[in-house]
């Protein structure tokens, strides 16, 4: 099996290479997407491939972009719709909320919404205003979506080959503090990786610690470094976070009795308290201790050096893992 | 300030309120008999079905109603203008258009009574012209952008079919409006644009939506062309769509204005008290259907005895697509809730169904009902 050495951002730009290599009813569209390859880079070299027909760079119009995926997923075709920083969806949301997760319930199957919504997303990369925003929690929130967020390369190919194919509207939010923060073998060949099943990085039997996306690194020092002082903690990267692999998160919790979910976006509302409601519903008895939410505070997401503040990193974690143990 | 179509210089008009009409202009449609026949029934009908639709309401039956009175002719004159094969994407109170294109009564009512819409056809391929649309919107303006990706979508898989989206003169003041106009102007996409301009958008008039003379005059801005028609004369929206139709299919999207007055309340739980009777009564002197009885009786077309007969059976079918939607309607069983949510739905979506039957067994469905 050939493999490649790839960055976050370069596993992007393959899997929508090779999906619209595969199935040309898949088409790309956004601000700057096409000649330019995106700001982030994350369509490099696609429209040089398939040319402006299948490669648009639109007016700039989050309204129209998502509007105009939605109708263009209606038709039949399979468009991936870039929005340039997540913090601007919410210029889109009322087509996606409205239309893009009913469409599909609304016509009762008649017209499937069949598109992938990508966005940068999450913060440290000291970008302006909206430009670092987490917003995932408002998406897993409304029935209809599915949301995913990778945080490695061999994942982010495989999972949005799988978002590209899955019939329902995908939000696909990529971490950008880690579009090219390191590189992994990435397999050439076209993969899909199933949308709903969580990955164990780490596997422990002392605490189960539950993030996603950028969080993940962080995460797995901190779990590295209480290792030795003898606590062998679980890493469980969400990796989708609707429909939520619940099932590995409950036995994980099973096993280890203690729980830690780590997330950069605010704390209220944010989906810690959805995982730790469903681990009080499901594992209630074998639960040991207090489970902590290491999370974003509840900000207006700061800017610049401010954001060293905002994000949670391996010594917040670290003490919540402590702070579980404790007990 | 009320509007009136006499007050503008270019405003497409065939038939006068007082029935005269342009002799020429009639005869270059090249509308055949029937076809003159079916507009007329198709106005009636819709207003024999909003008759109904009223009634039942107040009968506590069907939970909503958006009234179409007065705007008969806009709504039929655009459906009419269309081909086969093309796309039609509305609003809710557009009950005239869908009626011209076939639509069956029962399945226009069912949107009111469930909230959701079912096609007969598996696959776009299939379907009648009827069927194809998207469900209706309920956020007014959202359809814009939508059917402009549709028709883009159709132009990419290699079809010739134009799409005609219909919007209110308060949905045209969003930005979806904005967007929609934009993207088609630019990627040169087969799109008709119709703002139906009633005047009002719930007690908001016109006036607190536009400060300019014109929606038409805003296409200019995206780079294609717009017109101003009476909304009221069925014959000149039908030849302003089926023009807009045809330069849309060459890849020139085109901007519709249908200048016409609700003559309803906005809706069933409308009190509409926030305008003048005299503004009303002079839009009743231009009722649509009235209007176009005096060209029909005047080419032979029909007699008075034929309307009285037309407008019987129209209120007949009315009653009885009633009859039949209530009864679709009171099939629906309670996990219907859950249906279609998802394409590919998730395992607890499942157990949400499995609870709430379980729910319902233990309890009853009288025990849900309020
Ligand atoms: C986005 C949105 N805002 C508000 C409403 C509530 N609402 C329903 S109809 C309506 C007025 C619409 O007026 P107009 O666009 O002129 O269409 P008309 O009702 O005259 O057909 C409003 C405000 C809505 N449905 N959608
Ligand atoms: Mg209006």
């Amino acid at each position: 099996m050939a493999a490649e050495s790839l960055t976050l951002v370069e596993a992007v730009a393959e899997a929508i290479h090779d999906e619209m290599a595969l199935d040309e009813s898949v088409i790309l569209l956004g601000e700057d997407v096409g000649r330019s390859g995106g700001v982030f880079r994350a369509t490099e070299g696609v429209y040089d491939a398939f040319g402006p027909e299948r490669v648009i760079d639109t007016p700039l119009s989050e309204t129209g972009i998502a509007g105009a995926a939605i109708g263009l997923a209606a038709s039949g075709i399979r468009p991936i719709a870039e929005i340039q920083f997540s913090g601007f969806t919410y210029a889109g949301l009322e087509q996606l909320y409205t239309r893009a997760a009913r469409l599909n319930a609304r016509s009762r199957g008649q017209f499937s919404c069949q598109m992938v919504l990508r966005a940068p997303f999450g913060g440290g990369v000291r970008a302006p205003d909206l430009h670092g925003e987490s917003m995932e929690a408002i998406f897993v929130h409304h029935p209809g979506f599915k949301v995913v967020v990778p945080s490695t390369p061999h994942d982010a190919k495989g999972l949005l080959t799988a978002s590209i194919r899955d019939p329902d509207p995908v939000i696909f939010l990529e971490p950008k503090k880690i579009y090219r923060a390191f590189r992994e073998e990435v397999p050439e060949e076209s993969y899909a990786i199933p949308i709903g099943e969580a990955a164990v990085r780490r596997e422990g039997s002392d605490v189960s610690i539950f993030t996603w996306g950028s969080m993940t690194r962080p995460t797995l020092s901190a779990a590295e470094a209480v290792a030795e002082d003898g606590i062998d903690a679980e890493v469980v990267d969400l990796r989708t976070l609707s429909p939520m692999d619940r099932e590995t998160i409950v036995e994980s919790f099973k096993k280890t009795g203690r729980a830690v979910v780590v997330h950069e976006a605010p704390r209220t509302g944010g989906l810690a308290g959805e995982i730790t409601a469903l681990l009080q519903e499901e594992a209630l008895f074998y639960q040991k201790a207090p489970i902590e939410r290491v999370t974003g505070w509840d900000a207006v997401y700061p800017l610049y050096d401010l954001e060293d503040f905002q994000l949670p990193n391996a010594a917040r974690i670290e003490d919540a893992i402590k702070a579980v143990l404790d007990e | 300030m009320v509007r009136f179509p006499e007050e503008y210089d270019d405003c497409e008009q065939i038939i006068a309120p007082d029935g005269s009409y342009d002799t020429e202009a009639a005869n270059a449609l090249e509308l055949e008999t029937n076809e003159l026949q079916e507009l007329y029934g198709s106005m009636v009908q819709a207003r024999a079905l909003e008759k109904r639709g009223l009634t039942l309401q107040r009968q506590g039956k069907f939970h909503f109603w958006m009234e179409c009175r007065g705007l008969e002719a806009a709504h039929v004159g655009v459906a009419a203008g269309l081909g086969d094969r093309d796309w039609m994407n509305t609003e809710w109170r557009q009950y005239g258009a869908h009626i011209q294109r076939g639509r069956p009564l029962e399945d226009i009512l069912l949107f009111w009574l469930r909230g959701y819409e079912e096609w007969e056809s598996d696959t776009i391929d299939e379907m009648e012209s009827y069927e194809r649309r998207m469900p209706h919107i309920v956020a007014v303006g959202t359809q814009v952008p939508q059917t402009v990706g549709l028709m883009w979508g159709r132009k990419l898989q290699g079809y010739d079919e134009v799409g005609l989206v219909g919007v209110g003169d308060g949905g045209a003041s969003k930005g979806d409006f904005h967007a929609g106009l934009n993207f088609a102007g630019v990627l040169e996409l087969p799109v008709v644009f119709v703002v139906f301009n009633n005047q009002w958008a719930i007690s908001t008039p016109v006036e607190r939506q536009t400060a300019a003379e014109t929606y038409a005059d805003r296409a200019i801005g995206y780079g294609f062309e717009g017109t101003l028609v009476d909304g009221n004369d069925v014959l000149a929206m039908y030849r302003a769509t089926k023009r807009a139709v045809e330069r849309a299919r060459s890849g020139e999207p085109m901007l519709l204005e249908a200048l016409t007055y609700r003559r309803g309340a906005h809706s069933s739980s409308d009190a509409d008290d926030y305008r003048d009777d005299s503004d009303r009564e002079a839009w009743r002197d231009r009722d649509p259907i009235e209007r176009y009885e005096a060209f029909l009786l005047d080419q032979g077309i029909f007699d008075p005895d034929d309307f009285e007969a037309i407008r019987e059976a129209a209120d007949r079918r009315a009653k009885e697509a009633a009859e039949r939607a209530l009864d679709i309607a009171a099939e629906q069983s309670p996990t219907e809730v859950f249906d279609e949510v998802f394409a590919n739905p998730p395992t607890y979506i499942d157990e949400q169904r499995e609870a709430l039957l379980e729910l319902v067994s233990e309890h009853g469905e009288e025990a849900f009902r309020w």
